[in-house]
């Protein structure tokens, strides 16, 4: 038995609280990512410029995640911490994002 | 997700600032298009001089500019701080947190924390009073 | 922008250049190749165009109208869109595609069967194996005498086959998957699946292309590669639009992947609207099964692999070795 395993069998973790945080965090890394999206289109980003806006306003809304619902302390409802909550859901935001974007990119611009 | 009423007043209030952040950008891209001459003929015949003629119509005015990122950035600040809950992982955490009550399960408070059901021992079961219940049953079925 | 004008979104105004090109240059010329520029003439991007397109020297200065596109207007392109293509392509699609998601989510759920009660010996059967599984990865928890005898006494059981559903056929060969009932039960459920997918995704795509096609609908906030051209631009056959103006089917395809958050909030986290998400679920059946024995599956034998995994399991530690100085230290 490594010393990983034996930490997890010495302090168990609860598997359905477990899925249950990284739903939640997810879904909010979502509904958040087409916020973003929304004013990235309405102020007209291009390309790089977006998806840097895309990063910038993911690591905002995790700093919000952990001082808002996680009450600062990301290692008790992740087991990654900080990363976890970062990286949660990257793809589907990314494509949450993408479909706003566009749509308020076209809707704004005549 | 119980939202309470502090975060609900500030969604709505950012998303009417957002609408009409929307809204005043449609605006001004309609006006610089219409304002601007055709992109054949080159920036010298548009004078400097004519107000409300921007030179580039693709840049927005710094005040709609603001107005986005601080509705956007209020929005996700009313959306995340609206009661979401998280349960600890530990199990340690988690099953201390139930049994003091702190923690709630589906809801409500769990008596006995989480492996209350181990301590739970069933009275004497009646066994005459099942029986005659069965025998019914049995008479009404036929 | 006057709402009474044409639907049609003025891609014209980059055809119109090769159509004029193409209908007034005599064919004797097209007949010869021009691939290099003569001593008098200059490597402006007049001349660098036309040999880009193999035209005549004399071609193009007697040509009115248009300045060829060069790379920095291709960039810039400008087309002047009819509000109604909002109206009545992108918010249809959108609408279209939120109620199918809606609509397929609904349907998933009175599609699926309940799974069928098993006979008494066969949940025996699975009941006992995961006994044996769960007794090996929770050997830690329970002091060694308890679990030394009741390794002892499963894995006698299941060496002897004591729990299996029918003892005699532990020597045949498995039977076919199509002609067990079960098997056929869980390949029906796949196909439900895949039918809930599949109709509707081409139902909406067919159409797309039938109502849709051949309007410039909108501008992606982002470039893409050339290739991306063929599938983005359907039914716009202009062969020098920037790959970033896009037609109907690609906002189709934007809303297929991108439409999750908004499925997430109007049927809640555990939805099958989603299609990718459908898919990624297809990939592992197994997760989210009841049945431990798949088709095909002979128990006898994963008895017995079983077995001989407890058997081997020599390694014990009990959690409760060392508590009072684990105690102690977190004091």
């Amino acid at each position: 038995m490594n010393a990983e395993e034996r930490d997890l069998f010495l302090n168990p973790i609860v598997p359905e609280n477990l899925i249950a945080n990284s739903k939640t965090i997810s879904d909010l890394h979502s509904l958040s990512s087409s916020l973003l999206g929304i004013a990235a289109g309405i102020l007209g980003l291009e390309s790089y410029t977006g998806f840097l806006f895309y990063l910038l306003g993911t690591l905002f809304v995790s700093t919000l995640i952990v001082t808002f619902v996680m009450g600062g302390k990301p290692e008790v409802y992740s087991r990654g911490g900080w990363k976890d909550v970062i990286a949660a859901d990257v793809t589907g935001g990314v494509m949450g994002f993408v479909l706003t974007w566009t749509l308020f990119f076209g809707l704004v611009r005549v | 997700m119980a939202r309470s009423l502090p975060s609900k007043l500030l969604i709505a209030f950012s998303s009417l600032l957002l609408a009409h952040a929307c809204y005043s950008a449609h605006e001004h891209s309609l006006l610089s298009t219409t304002a601007t001459t055709p992109p054949t003929t080159p920036s010298s015949s548009s004078s400097p001089s004519t107000p409300g003629t921007p030179t580039t119509g693709s840049s927005l005015p710094l005040d709609i500019t603001l107005e986005t990122l601080i509705s956007v950035s209020l929005l996700l600040v009313g959306i995340i701080s609206s009661g979401w809950e998280l349960k600890p992982i530990s199990l340690r955490n988690y099953a201390g947190g139930v049994e003091s009550g702190r923690v709630l399960v589906d809801g409500q408070v769990k008596r006995g924390g989480l492996f209350g059901g181990l301590e739970e021992r069933p009275g004497f079961l009646d066994v005459r009073k099942q029986r005659k219940e069965f025998t019914e049953w049995m008479k009404v079925q036929g | 922008m006057c709402p009474s004008g044409p639907i049609f979104s003025g891609f014209e105004i980059v055809l119109d250049y090769y159509v004029l090109r193409v209908v007034q240059s005599p064919a004797s010329i097209y007949g010869q190749r021009h691939t290099k520029l003569h001593n008098d003439e200059p490597p402006n991007a007049y001349n660098l165009h036309r040999l880009r397109f193999n035209l005549p020297p004399f071609f193009l200065p007697r040509l009115p109208i248009l300045p060829p596109p060069t790379m920095a207007q291709v960039v810039g392109q400008q087309i002047l869109r009819d509000p109604a293509l909002f109206y009545w392509i992108l918010f249809p699609i959108t609408i279209v595609m939120i109620l199918t998601g809606v609509l397929r989510h609904y349907a998933t759920l009175l599609l699926q069967s309940a799974p069928k009660p098993l006979e008494a010996k066969a949940i025996r059967e699975q009941k006992n194996y995961l006994h044996g599984i769960n007794l090996r990865t929770n050997a830690n928890q329970i002091p060694l005498s308890s679990f030394t005898s009741r390794k002892n006494y499963l894995v006698q059981a299941f060496q002897a086959g004591n729990f299996l559903k029918d003892p005699d056929a532990k020597n045949k060969p498995p039977a076919n998957p199509m002609s067990d009932p079960n098997g056929m039960d869980a390949m029906m459920n796949m196909m439900k699946g895949n039918m809930m997918m599949i109709v509707p995704q081409t139902v909406i795509m067919g159409w797309i292309n039938a109502f849709f096609s051949g309007f410039v609908i909108m501008k992606l906030p982002f470039p893409l590669t050339i290739r991306f051209k063929s599938m983005l631009q359907s039914g716009v056959m202009t062969r020098d639009m920037d790959v970033r103006w896009v037609s109907s089917l690609s906002w189709y395809f934007l809303c297929l992947f991108g439409l999750r958050p908004v499925f997430t909030f109007i049927l809640g986290n555990d939805n099958a609207a989603d299609q990718t998400m459908a898919q990624v679920q297809q990939m592992n059946p197994q997760a989210n099964t009841q049945q431990l024995f798949g088709p095909g599956q002979d128990p006898a034998k994963m008895y017995l692999a079983e077995a001989e995994n407890l058997e081997v399991m020599v390694q014990h530690e009990f959690v409760l070795d060392g508590i009072e100085d684990r105690i102690l230290a977190r004091i």
